[in-house]
């Protein structure tokens, strides 16, 4: 037990509780329910130049319309951004984007009518399921930005009582896996502290740079 | 946004440092190599990649949030701009009201012959520019229930002459009508719209026709791909579709939906149209084209107008509603002021919370960076 602030968030519950449960609970059924209904308001009774107020194009909107919802939540969702966040969202939309262009090609219709029943549809009425998905989405960014910015405001600084006292070693190391756990230097450097007050800069185990090498024996 | 890019450089590779390593050299067999079970030291596996970090600080959001703004209520502006300025004209002829015209069709036998007609006289306010598109709508049809949805075989509509003599069950129960295979099967195509509307123009008594105009009305990709004859020749539909009987609830087979060959059979684009299955139970679909003559003359004047209706289609028995509606287009679609309001909507709430925000930071932000840490 040398670093015990590690365990004390799961003691307490606190990334998964009932009251996060429900929240996120909430969150996805507004978050279907304003996909569906903004598509349906929007394809009410419409009169499309071909008449785009189809089946096919209803699905697709709304099917489109969530999947995006989806990838902004995941995008307001990741906190440090690896080459591997960015290759995995940018796959997953470029593999949505391949696999209905597929489904929905000639090709496949031609091959099993009954499975791929929505040949050509992509060209047609994009710019009206795209005006479509576009709404969906965009309420959703103000709501989470908003969500992210009071949170920034509202936080308090950590307290630093918690933090377990290294006895051995002489500066000081963490692993890399349990430093992930943390928040990165956001809050030292926007003070700006660290620029300022370097003597006073002591390492307790939760603050870790290799340049700011000035410990404090604790 | 203050960007803080962390190349973590943890250099500890000793098995006995920090939190992380120790529970891999347990040792197998006794006093023999130990074999470590602990991950490779690389970047990857040890979790020391390379990380972008974004924090949203006032000087990004704020800015974020006019520009949103700004950019949404124009363009909500505009589409509902667009959207008034687009004419439209209903007029509903079930004949539920003892008053209406067609209210002696309403409870006439769908194969009654000589069908039952009325007429509708209507007054344009508005001359109507531009090319006029002619739909007809229902009400409370559900051509979105599942099963009805599922009631078609687009193998035999694509032409295959193996499905068009031996129809998909999906079609069941209107697959096969005296042992002879229903061409096109299904519930959908059973359930064709099938009244016949005509314009007419009055003007001092005289009843000018109005050209109506049934091709390209229906999907480039439905018509050409999708939906296909059987093989054969083309001007001998009658023997292409030989062995097979017309849909129940048709007064015509589906070799005599029109007369000219490429309008005729399968690929008849009023077919074509009912075919493709509406998302809601109030819908409407593109029946007839009126093109504008000139630039000069509106396609549509304002003034006296009849609509002369042959009333096949029963809608009574499930308290349907039939209507027809004469709209221009634009190049946003037809009238649709949701999307309009909508962008206005979410346009205008991000304005505000931009406004709310600022203000928060104005009085509040400014709090942090006047603490200094004493030396």
């Amino acid at each position: 037990m040398e670093f015990p602030e590690l365990y004390v968030i799961g003691q307490r519950d606190e990334l998964f509780n009932y009251r996060i449960f429900g929240v996120t609970l909430l969150h996805g059924v507004s978050t279907s329910l304003a996909s569906f209904y903004i598509a349906l308001w929007a394809f009410e009774d419409r009169v499309g130049s071909k008449v785009v107020g189809d089946y096919e194009s209803f699905a697709i909107t709304v099917a489109t319309s969530s999947f995006l919802s989806v990838i902004v939540e995941i995008v307001m969702d990741i906190k440090f951004w690896t080459a591997l966040s960015f290759l995995v969202v940018t796959t997953s939309v470029l593999f949505f984007c391949l696999f209905s262009f597929l489904t929905q090609s000639i090709n496949a219709f031609k091959i099993a009518p009954a499975v791929f029943c929505f040949p050509g549809k992509m060209p047609q009425g994009s710019l009206q399921q795209g005006l479509a998905w576009e709404v969906a989405t965009a309420l959703m960014y103000p709501i989470s930005l908003q969500k992210i910015r009071l949170k920034t405001k509202r936080e308090p600084e950590p307290s630093v009582e918690l933090r377990a006292h290294i006895r051995r070693g002489s500066f000081c190391r963490r692993s890399s896996y349990a430093f992930s756990h943390h928040e990165g230097y956001a809050g030292l450097i926007t003070r700006g502290d660290s620029l300022r007050a370097k003597e006073s800069v002591y390492c307790p185990v939760g603050l870790f740079l290799k340049k700011h090498n000035k410990t404090k024996k604790l | 946004m203050a960007v803080n890019y962390s190349a973590k450089e943890e250099v500890d590779g000793h098995p006995s440092g920090g939190g992380g390593g120790v529970a891999g050299g347990g040792a197998v067999g006794g006093g023999g190599a130990v074999k470590t079970r602990k991950p490779d030291n690389t970047a990857f596996k040890q979790q020391r990649l390379p990380a972008w970090q974004p924090i949203l600080t006032a000087g990004t959001v704020l800015p974020a949030f006019f520009v949103i703004g700004l950019i949404f209520i124009p363009i909500g502006i505009g589409i509902f701009v667009t959207s008034n300025n687009i004419r439209e004209y209903e007029i509903d002829y079930t004949g539920t009201e003892p008053s209406s015209p067609c209210n002696k069709c309403l409870n006439v036998s769908w194969d009654s012959t000589p069908p039952c007609t009325c007429t509708i006289d209507f007054t344009l306010e508005h001359s109507f520019e531009s090319n006029v598109f002619m739909y007809y709508g229902l009400s409370n049809f559900y051509q979105n229930h599942r099963r009805y949805v599922k009631s078609r075989d687009d193998s035999q509509l694509n032409g295959d002459n193996s499905s068009l003599l031996n129809p998909s069950k999906e079609c069941e129960p209107y697959r096969t009508n005296e042992d002879k295979p229903i061409a096109p099967c299904g519930a959908i195509a059973n359930s064709m719209f099938n009244d016949t509307l005509e314009l007419y123009r009055i003007d001092n008594d005289t009843r000018i026709p109005i050209t109506l105009i049934k091709k390209g009305i229906a999907w480039w990709t439905d018509k050409n791909v999708k939906f296909r004859n059987p093989s054969g020749d083309t001007n001998n539909l009658t023997a292409l579709f030989q062995g097979t009987t017309k849909p129940v609830n048709w007064p015509k087979p589906v070799y005599m939906l029109d007369s000219e060959p490429d309008n005729n059979g399968f690929i008849n684009e009023d077919f074509i149209v009912w075919m493709r299955t509406a998302a809601l139970p109030t819908f409407r679909k593109l029946y007839r084209l009126i093109e504008r003559k000139n630039n000069l003359q509106p396609t549509l004047q304002a003034g006296k107008y009849s609509l002369d209706i042959t009333y096949n289609y029963p809608v009574h028995s499930f308290d349907g509603r039939k209507r027809m509606i004469l709209s221009t287009i634009s190049w946003m679609g037809g009238k649709n002021p949701f999307l309009g309001i909508a962008y206005i909507t979410v346009g205008s709430i991000c304005f505000f919370l931009g406004v709310v925000l600022l203000i928060i930071h104005h009085k509040y932000g400014n709090r942090n960076t006047s603490a200094d840490i004493p030396n």
